[in-house]
Parts: structure tokens; sequence; C-alpha cells
């Protein structure tokens, strides 16, 4: 009788092992790429992005500055670096980014703390200057 | 924002990540969607003839004839890759797979799978239990057997009651199975 717990009780228990031992993923994981649109008033222009993620960041009046750099995961924050080219020379340019698909960022601020502007529409958060 | 003699400016923004959240908090491993530069305009159901666009009932966007950039480059970066993490792919491709830097050229979608090292080797551990403790099942099982074919012979024939084995040499599946069990308990209690 005892065998017949003992094996009962070991098969429940290796089950729950083998259970516990399968591969698991995330099904609520980030199944959704955040989206980047760039757009310029100007037809020539080419931008150059360079997008980078740190701990996190300080404004101050001298300028932002920085954290560690994220890591293994997209998490903290995000610094949007464009650099415009081909541009009119000495014309004024427009600009906007969109992002959408939960890419939003949370009080962007530009550099030398000048306001970005935000919204939502349709999903989309546009930074324009 | 006014462009220099060039034609060139720069601008630099910066905000918390609102729902981009930490993964892996279950699981060994996930794919990690960074972001997704998709560019051109034509992206946009509102799009007209050329790539441009006038978002006419947007705030901050309206009345403007919006262009997608004649090119587009740069990189995106999130840093060095933990100790206890290992990438086992990514798109575009990792030169150095413990750097997460990818160049861009064009739209570009940025992913990558991400996998805890820990989280895996406790995996095994518990797929090595498992199978310990399966195997052990399954002798019991045998036992149990042998022990009731064992009682069908005592009720024809009488045995004299055994002398002298110890309590592990008459039960030597039982004695090990809880030896086993105490190793496998320290084992688990140790990670």
């Amino acid at each position: 009788m005892i065998y017949l717990i003992l094996t009962a009780a070991s098969g429940w228990f290796a089950f729950v092992m083998f259970d516990a031992s399968a591969p698991q993923q995330r099904p609520t994981g980030n199944d959704v790429t955040p989206n980047m649109l760039l757009l310029t008033s100007q037809r020539t222009v080419a931008v150059n992005v360079i997008v980078k993620y740190y701990r996190w960041y300080q404004s101050t009046a001298e300028g932002l500055t920085y954290g560690p750099e994220a890591g293994s995961l997209p998490i903290g924050v995000r610094e949007v670096q464009l650099q415009f080219l081909n541009g009119k020379p000495d014309s004024t340019l427009q600009y906007s980014v969109l992002l959408g698909r939960n890419g939003a960022e949370n009080n962007p601020v530009g550099q030398q703390n000048e306001q970005v502007f935000s919204g939502s529409r349709a999903g989309l958060i546009p930074l324009i200057a | 924002m006014r462009l220099n003699p060039q034609g060139q400016a720069t601008v630099i923004t910066v905000g918390t990540l609102a729902n981009q959240h930490a993964y892996l908090e279950d699981g060994a491993s996930d794919v990690v969607g960074v972001i997704d530069v998709n560019s051109p305009i034509t992206a946009l159901s509102a799009s007209g003839p050329g790539g441009t666009c006038i978002f006419p009932d947007w705030p901050y966007l309206g009345g403007v004839l919006w262009y997608s950039p004649a090119g587009l480059g740069g990189e995106v970066s999130i840093g060095q890759v933990a100790d206890r993490f290992s990438v086992s792919s990514s798109n575009p491709s990792l030169a150095d797979l413990s750097v997460l830097s990818w160049q861009i050229n064009g739209p570009t979608s940025v992913n990558y799978i991400l996998t805890d090292n820990n989280k895996v080797h406790g995996q095994l551990t518990d797929s090595f239990i498992a199978g310990v403790l399966a195997a052990l099942a399954a002798a019991f099982f045998v036992e149990a057997a042998k022990g009731a074919v064992d009682k069908g012979a005592e009720t024809e024939t009488e045995v004299p009651a055994p002398v002298g084995p110890s309590y592990a040499d008459r039960h030597p599946v039982l004695t090990g199975a809880i030896v086993l069990a105490a190793v496998v308990a320290v084992f688990r209690r140790r990670r």
C-alpha cells in the first residue's frame, strides 16, 4: 500500500517538475514594436536619427545629463538625436517625430530645456518643432 | 528650426518611456521589439502623392505639407548585455552579441531575442529532478507490484519471519527514495 502511495506522490511531483521545466513564453510580452515616423517640411532633407536608451536623465539649465545605458532591455529613458542634412540653407525647417504603438514618452524635453510639443491622435504622439 | 548655411541642423529630445515596460518578468526568453523606424510616410493611410501628407485635423501638424526624409540613416543603441542574459538572434544582425547597438539604413525594425540564463538553468534543473522523480515513481510501482505477488505467495506457504536484516535491506527502494528526496530537497534549497 505504501508503495502505491509513494508511486502516486512521486509521479505527481515528477509531473509538477516537468511542467515547471517547460519553456515559458510570456504571452503578454512586447509583441508590438513601437513605431517612429519622421517627417520634415522640405522634400530634399535627409535625416540621420540616433536613438539611445539610458536608465535616467536629468534636465538642468546647462543641458541634459544621462545615467548609465539601459543595458539589456529598452527601458528607462530614450534620447532621440536628429541630424538634418541637405536642407535649404538658412531656411526654417519644421520636423515631426510620430511615435506610436506603445512607443510614447512622458514629458519629452528638447536640448536647452526647450519645449517639445506632444499630443495624442489615433494612437500617435507627435513631437514637432 | 533654423538651418545653418550648409542646410543642416541637429536637435536632441529625451523622454521617459511611457509603455515600453521591462520584459522577461516571466519565462526564460522573449522577443524584444525596440523600435520600428518606418518612414516613409506611405505607412500612413492619409499619405498623398509623392510621399506627402497634410494632416488637416491634427493639432500641431495641420496646414503643413509634410515629406518623408529623402534619406534615412542612423543608429539605435541600448548598451551592454548584462551577464545573466544572452542574445540568441537579432534584426538587424549584431556584430557583437554582447552589445546591443544597430545601424539604421532606411526603414528598419529593430528587435532581438533575449534569454535569461538563470531561468534556463533553473528549468534544466527542474527537468533533471523531474526525471529522477519519474524514475522513482516507476521503481515504487515495480516494488508495489512485487509486494502484491509476494503477498499472494505467502498465503500459500508460511514463511518464517526474517531475522537480522536491517530496515534498508528489507526496503531498499524506500530507503533509496528517502535518501534521494533528501538530496533533491537540499539541491533545490541551494538554488
